[in-house]
Protein backbone atom coordinates (compact mmCIF):
# COMPACT_ATOMS: atom_id res chain seq x y z
CA UNK A 1 0.00 0.00 0.00
CA UNK A 2 1.36 3.08 -1.04
CA UNK A 3 1.38 5.72 1.76
CA UNK A 4 2.89 8.78 -0.26
CA UNK A 5 -0.32 10.84 0.12
CA UNK A 6 -0.14 10.82 3.98
CA UNK A 7 3.84 11.64 3.92
CA UNK A 8 2.88 14.13 1.43
CA UNK A 9 0.15 15.53 4.22
CA UNK A 10 2.80 14.86 7.07
CA UNK A 11 4.93 17.03 5.51
CA UNK A 12 2.62 20.07 4.86
CA UNK A 13 1.32 19.37 8.98
CA UNK A 14 4.78 19.93 9.77
CA UNK A 15 5.00 23.26 8.09
CA UNK A 16 1.57 23.98 9.26
CA UNK A 17 0.09 24.74 5.63
CA UNK A 18 -2.14 21.93 6.44
CA UNK A 19 -5.71 22.84 5.74
CA UNK A 20 -8.85 21.71 8.53
CA UNK A 21 -9.86 19.35 5.65
CA UNK A 22 -6.37 17.57 5.58
CA UNK A 23 -6.09 17.48 9.18
CA UNK A 24 -8.95 15.28 9.43
CA UNK A 25 -8.04 12.91 6.47
CA UNK A 26 -4.73 12.55 9.00
CA UNK A 27 -6.67 12.11 11.99
CA UNK A 28 -9.04 9.32 10.46
CA UNK A 29 -5.84 7.92 9.34
CA UNK A 30 -4.51 7.40 12.53
CA UNK A 31 -7.32 6.68 14.25
CA UNK A 32 -7.27 3.28 12.07
CA UNK A 33 -5.67 0.00 13.86
CA UNK A 34 -3.30 -0.95 11.90
CA UNK A 35 -0.61 0.98 10.50
CA UNK A 36 2.45 0.65 8.54
CA UNK A 37 5.78 0.96 10.96
CA UNK A 38 7.29 4.50 9.67
CA UNK A 39 4.06 5.96 10.59
CA UNK A 40 2.79 4.17 14.07
CA UNK A 41 4.70 6.28 15.94
CA UNK A 42 2.72 9.99 15.00
CA UNK A 43 -0.46 7.99 16.01
CA UNK A 44 -0.81 9.52 19.31
CA UNK A 45 -0.48 13.10 17.72
CA UNK A 46 -3.55 12.81 16.00
CA UNK A 47 -5.35 10.46 18.38
CA UNK A 48 -4.55 12.36 21.29
CA UNK A 49 -8.30 15.22 21.55
CA UNK A 50 -10.17 11.97 20.50
CA UNK A 51 -8.91 9.98 23.74
CA UNK A 52 -9.30 13.02 25.85
CA UNK A 53 -12.74 13.62 24.80
CA UNK A 54 -13.50 10.31 25.59
CA UNK A 55 -12.35 10.95 29.25
CA UNK A 56 -15.63 11.23 32.22
CA UNK A 57 -15.75 10.95 35.04
CA UNK A 58 -17.20 7.99 36.73
CA UNK A 59 -20.39 7.40 38.04
CA UNK A 60 -19.12 6.54 41.37
CA UNK A 61 -16.77 9.77 41.24
CA UNK A 62 -19.14 11.60 43.81
CA UNK A 63 -19.12 8.71 46.22
CA UNK A 64 -15.49 8.22 45.92
CA UNK A 65 -14.71 11.85 46.81
CA UNK A 66 -17.28 12.05 49.33
CA UNK A 67 -15.84 9.16 51.04
CA UNK A 68 -12.17 10.57 50.83
CA UNK A 69 -13.60 13.95 52.28
CA UNK A 70 -15.19 11.88 54.99
CA UNK A 71 -11.39 9.80 55.84
CA UNK A 72 -9.69 13.27 56.60
CA UNK A 73 -9.62 14.78 59.58
CA UNK A 74 -12.68 16.67 61.09
CA UNK A 75 -11.15 20.49 61.47
CA UNK A 76 -12.22 21.86 64.63
CA UNK A 77 -15.47 23.38 65.09
CA UNK A 78 -15.18 26.89 65.65
CA UNK A 79 -14.38 28.60 68.77
CA UNK A 80 -16.83 31.61 69.45
CA UNK A 81 -15.13 34.28 71.00
CA UNK A 82 -17.15 36.69 72.78
CA UNK A 83 -15.97 40.51 73.56
CA UNK A 84 -15.06 40.64 77.14
CA UNK A 85 -15.16 44.37 79.03
CA UNK A 86 -11.77 44.83 80.82
CA UNK A 87 -12.81 46.20 84.01
CA UNK A 88 -10.97 49.18 85.91
CA UNK A 89 -9.88 46.72 88.92
CA UNK A 90 -8.44 44.21 86.41
CA UNK A 91 -6.81 46.47 84.68
CA UNK A 92 -5.11 47.43 87.70
CA UNK A 93 -3.97 43.73 89.04
CA UNK A 94 -0.86 43.25 88.09
CA UNK A 95 -0.04 46.50 90.21
CA UNK A 96 -1.49 44.83 93.51
CA UNK A 97 1.70 43.14 93.96
CA UNK A 98 3.75 46.42 93.86
CA UNK A 99 0.86 47.96 95.70
CA UNK A 100 1.42 45.72 98.82
CA UNK A 101 5.01 45.66 98.70
CA UNK A 102 5.49 49.79 98.86
CA UNK A 103 2.55 49.52 101.98
CA UNK A 104 4.77 46.55 103.81
CA UNK A 105 7.96 49.06 103.26
CA UNK A 106 6.07 52.09 104.59
CA UNK A 107 4.53 50.36 107.29
CA UNK A 108 7.80 48.41 108.52
CA UNK A 109 9.68 51.80 107.75
CA UNK A 110 7.04 53.84 110.02
CA UNK A 111 7.42 51.10 112.61
CA UNK A 112 11.14 50.89 112.77
CA UNK A 113 10.47 55.09 113.37
CA UNK A 114 8.42 54.74 115.98
CA UNK A 115 10.69 52.29 117.55
CA UNK A 116 13.57 54.07 117.46
CA UNK A 117 12.63 57.21 117.92
CA UNK A 118 9.33 57.33 120.20
CA UNK A 119 9.40 59.16 123.56
CA UNK A 120 8.25 57.06 126.07
CA UNK A 121 5.64 58.71 128.55
CA UNK A 122 8.19 60.29 131.29
CA UNK A 123 11.32 59.23 129.68
CA UNK A 124 14.35 61.96 129.17
CA UNK A 125 15.62 60.47 126.49
CA UNK A 126 15.61 62.85 123.00
CA UNK A 127 12.32 63.60 121.24
CA UNK A 128 13.29 66.17 118.57
CA UNK A 129 12.34 64.29 115.52
CA UNK A 130 13.23 67.22 112.64
CA UNK A 131 15.76 66.74 109.90
CA UNK A 132 18.92 68.43 111.11
CA UNK A 133 20.09 68.91 107.52
CA UNK A 134 16.93 70.90 106.67
CA UNK A 135 18.03 73.75 108.76
CA UNK A 136 20.59 76.18 107.31
CA UNK A 137 22.06 79.02 109.29
CA UNK A 138 21.35 82.55 108.09
CA UNK A 139 24.99 83.13 110.07
CA UNK A 140 28.14 81.34 110.43
CA UNK A 141 29.52 83.45 113.36
CA UNK A 142 28.36 82.02 116.56
CA UNK A 143 28.50 85.24 118.05
CA UNK A 144 26.15 86.79 115.37
CA UNK A 145 24.16 83.91 115.41
CA UNK A 146 24.06 84.16 119.62
CA UNK A 147 22.95 87.60 119.26
CA UNK A 148 20.28 87.13 116.62
CA UNK A 149 19.20 84.09 118.46
CA UNK A 150 18.74 86.10 121.62
CA UNK A 151 16.57 88.69 119.71
CA UNK A 152 13.99 86.30 118.75
CA UNK A 153 14.18 84.80 122.66
CA UNK A 154 14.06 88.44 123.33
CA UNK A 155 10.85 88.91 120.96
CA UNK A 156 9.40 85.68 122.26
CA UNK A 157 9.93 86.94 125.92
CA UNK A 158 7.89 90.18 124.95
CA UNK A 159 5.80 88.71 122.62
CA UNK A 160 2.73 89.11 124.95
CA UNK A 161 3.48 92.72 126.03
CA UNK A 162 4.10 93.99 123.04
CA UNK A 163 0.64 92.45 121.45
CA UNK A 164 -1.21 93.55 124.33
CA UNK A 165 0.22 97.02 124.15
CA UNK A 166 -1.03 96.72 120.13
CA UNK A 167 -4.45 96.07 121.08
CA UNK A 168 -4.59 98.53 123.68
CA UNK A 169 -3.44 101.44 121.37
CA UNK A 170 -5.77 100.04 118.26
CA UNK A 171 -9.08 99.97 121.07
CA UNK A 172 -7.93 103.61 122.32
CA UNK A 173 -7.68 104.69 118.55
CA UNK A 174 -11.29 102.82 117.67
CA UNK A 175 -12.63 104.77 120.91
CA UNK A 176 -11.44 107.86 119.34
CA UNK A 177 -12.76 107.29 116.05
CA UNK A 178 -16.05 106.65 117.67
CA UNK A 179 -16.36 109.88 119.15
CA UNK B 1 10.52 42.01 85.72
CA UNK B 2 8.97 45.35 85.89
CA UNK B 3 6.85 44.70 88.58
CA UNK B 4 9.80 44.30 90.70
CA UNK B 5 11.74 47.19 89.40
CA UNK B 6 8.41 49.06 90.58
CA UNK B 7 8.68 47.48 93.78
CA UNK B 8 12.53 48.57 94.19
CA UNK B 9 11.62 52.02 93.49
CA UNK B 10 8.87 52.23 95.57
CA UNK B 11 10.83 50.90 98.30
CA UNK B 12 13.16 53.55 97.65
CA UNK B 13 11.24 56.48 97.65
CA UNK B 14 9.83 55.05 100.81
CA UNK B 15 13.12 55.00 102.78
CA UNK B 16 13.58 58.87 101.05
CA UNK B 17 10.36 59.57 102.66
CA UNK B 18 11.07 58.23 106.21
CA UNK B 19 14.78 59.67 106.21
CA UNK B 20 12.88 63.47 105.59
CA UNK B 21 11.32 63.52 109.10
CA UNK B 22 9.66 65.83 109.98
CA UNK B 23 9.90 69.73 109.17
CA UNK B 24 8.87 72.16 111.79
CA UNK B 25 5.76 75.49 111.63
CA UNK B 26 8.52 78.24 109.70
CA UNK B 27 9.76 76.06 107.54
CA UNK B 28 6.02 74.64 106.42
CA UNK B 29 4.77 78.77 106.44
CA UNK B 30 7.25 80.03 104.60
CA UNK B 31 7.28 77.22 101.54
CA UNK B 32 3.28 77.83 102.03
CA UNK B 33 3.04 81.68 101.91
CA UNK B 34 6.32 83.57 101.72
CA UNK B 35 6.67 83.86 98.08
CA UNK B 36 5.96 87.14 96.78
CA UNK B 37 6.10 88.53 100.34
CA UNK B 38 8.42 90.73 102.19
CA UNK B 39 9.17 87.80 104.97
CA UNK B 40 12.69 87.28 105.87
CA UNK B 41 13.45 84.15 108.18
CA UNK B 42 16.34 83.82 110.20
CA UNK B 43 17.75 80.84 111.12
CA UNK B 44 20.25 79.07 114.03
CA UNK B 45 20.28 75.63 113.51
CA UNK B 46 21.12 72.88 115.46
CA UNK B 47 24.68 72.70 114.87
CA UNK B 48 24.73 76.53 115.61
CA UNK B 49 23.34 76.42 119.10
CA UNK B 50 25.69 73.45 119.81
CA UNK B 51 28.70 76.29 119.31
CA UNK B 52 26.73 78.77 121.33
CA UNK B 53 26.34 76.42 124.05
CA UNK B 54 30.37 76.58 124.30
CA UNK B 55 30.77 80.79 124.11
CA UNK B 56 32.19 82.34 126.96
CA UNK B 57 28.89 84.65 127.33
CA UNK B 58 26.45 81.55 127.20
CA UNK B 59 29.17 79.11 129.34
CA UNK B 60 28.74 82.10 132.22
CA UNK B 61 25.57 82.59 132.42
CA UNK B 62 23.53 79.72 133.83
CA UNK B 63 19.86 80.77 133.03
CA UNK B 64 20.90 81.50 129.58
CA UNK B 65 22.40 77.94 129.01
CA UNK B 66 19.72 76.07 131.04
CA UNK B 67 17.76 77.91 128.58
CA UNK B 68 19.43 77.20 125.09
CA UNK B 69 20.56 74.13 126.04
CA UNK B 70 16.93 72.89 125.87
CA UNK B 71 16.87 73.98 122.07
CA UNK B 72 17.79 72.76 119.32
CA UNK B 73 17.04 75.24 116.48
CA UNK B 74 15.47 79.35 116.29
CA UNK B 75 13.85 80.47 113.47
CA UNK B 76 12.91 83.98 113.55
CA UNK B 77 10.58 84.84 110.30
CA UNK B 78 9.77 88.78 110.36
CA UNK B 79 7.54 90.77 107.46
CA UNK B 80 7.83 94.59 107.99
CA UNK B 81 5.05 95.31 105.59
CA UNK B 82 2.92 96.99 106.77
CA UNK B 83 0.07 95.37 104.33
CA UNK B 84 1.31 91.99 104.86
CA UNK B 85 0.95 91.45 108.51
CA UNK B 86 -2.58 90.64 108.62
CA UNK B 87 -2.90 87.89 105.48
CA UNK B 88 0.24 86.59 107.09
CA UNK B 89 -1.06 86.42 110.36
CA UNK B 90 -4.53 84.86 109.28
CA UNK B 91 -2.68 82.05 107.24
CA UNK B 92 -0.19 81.04 110.20
CA UNK B 93 -3.58 80.58 112.05
CA UNK B 94 -5.07 78.38 109.30
CA UNK B 95 -2.07 76.44 108.94
CA UNK B 96 -2.04 75.85 112.38
CA UNK B 97 -5.81 75.00 112.93
CA UNK B 98 -5.05 72.85 109.90
CA UNK B 99 -2.95 70.68 111.56
CA UNK B 100 -5.23 70.61 115.00
CA UNK B 101 -3.15 67.15 116.34
CA UNK B 102 0.03 68.41 115.69
CA UNK B 103 -0.35 72.22 117.25
CA UNK B 104 -2.30 72.67 120.35
CA UNK B 105 -3.08 76.06 121.11
CA UNK B 106 -1.37 77.05 124.22
CA UNK B 107 -1.98 80.36 124.87
CA UNK B 108 -3.55 83.27 123.06
CA UNK B 109 -3.97 86.73 123.13
CA UNK B 110 -5.24 89.80 121.31
CA UNK B 111 -2.72 89.40 118.41
CA UNK B 112 -0.67 86.54 119.41
CA UNK B 113 -1.28 82.80 119.36
CA UNK B 114 1.07 80.39 121.18
CA UNK B 115 0.98 76.92 120.28
CA UNK B 116 3.37 73.81 120.98
CA UNK B 117 3.86 70.86 119.83
CA UNK B 118 4.44 67.70 122.10
CA UNK B 119 5.80 64.01 122.04
CA UNK B 120 5.16 62.56 125.61
CA UNK B 121 5.99 65.34 127.96
CA UNK B 122 8.37 66.62 125.89
CA UNK B 123 7.30 69.70 123.84
CA UNK B 124 9.74 69.35 121.01
CA UNK B 125 8.10 72.59 118.98
CA UNK B 126 7.01 76.08 120.24
CA UNK B 127 5.71 78.70 117.42
CA UNK B 128 4.23 81.79 118.31
CA UNK B 129 2.73 84.24 115.92
CA UNK B 130 1.57 87.67 116.23
CA UNK B 131 0.76 91.23 114.52
CA UNK B 132 2.36 93.81 116.83
CA UNK B 133 3.24 97.50 115.64
CA UNK B 134 3.16 97.04 111.89
CA UNK B 135 4.71 93.95 111.09
CA UNK B 136 4.41 90.40 111.64
CA UNK B 137 6.75 87.98 113.40
CA UNK B 138 6.84 83.95 113.50
CA UNK B 139 9.51 82.75 116.38
CA UNK B 140 9.65 78.54 116.02
CA UNK B 141 11.74 76.86 118.58
CA UNK B 142 12.53 73.40 118.22
CA UNK B 143 14.00 71.10 121.12
CA UNK B 144 13.78 68.38 124.12
CA UNK B 145 12.13 71.49 126.49
CA UNK B 146 10.00 70.94 129.33
CA UNK B 147 6.58 72.88 130.82
CA UNK B 148 8.92 75.25 132.87
CA UNK B 149 10.98 76.44 129.70
CA UNK B 150 8.64 78.65 129.17
CA UNK B 151 9.59 80.19 132.91
CA UNK B 152 12.94 79.90 132.07
CA UNK B 153 13.18 81.94 128.95
CA UNK B 154 11.06 84.75 131.12
CA UNK B 155 14.50 84.97 133.23
CA UNK B 156 16.81 85.28 130.44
Amino acid sequence: MDYKYIEQLLERFWECQTSVEEEQILKVFFSQKDLPEGLARYKSLFVYEKEQAGLHLGSDFDQRLLQAIGEQPQPAPFKVVQAEKVTLTRRLRPLYRAAAAVAIVTLLGTAAQHSFQSNPQGSDSPAWDYNQSAYKDSYQDPQRAYEEGMKALQLFKEGPKTAAADSAAMQSQTEKSLR
Amino acid sequence: MKQLICTLIAALLSLAAWGQKEQDFASRFIALYAPGTSLQCTTVSPLMMERLLKLPKVEGDSTTKQVLSQLKSIRLAVSPNPAEAETLYANALQLAKQNPKRYKLYAEEEGKKLYTRSRGRVIVEIVLFMKHGEQFSLINLTGNMNGTFLEQLSGI
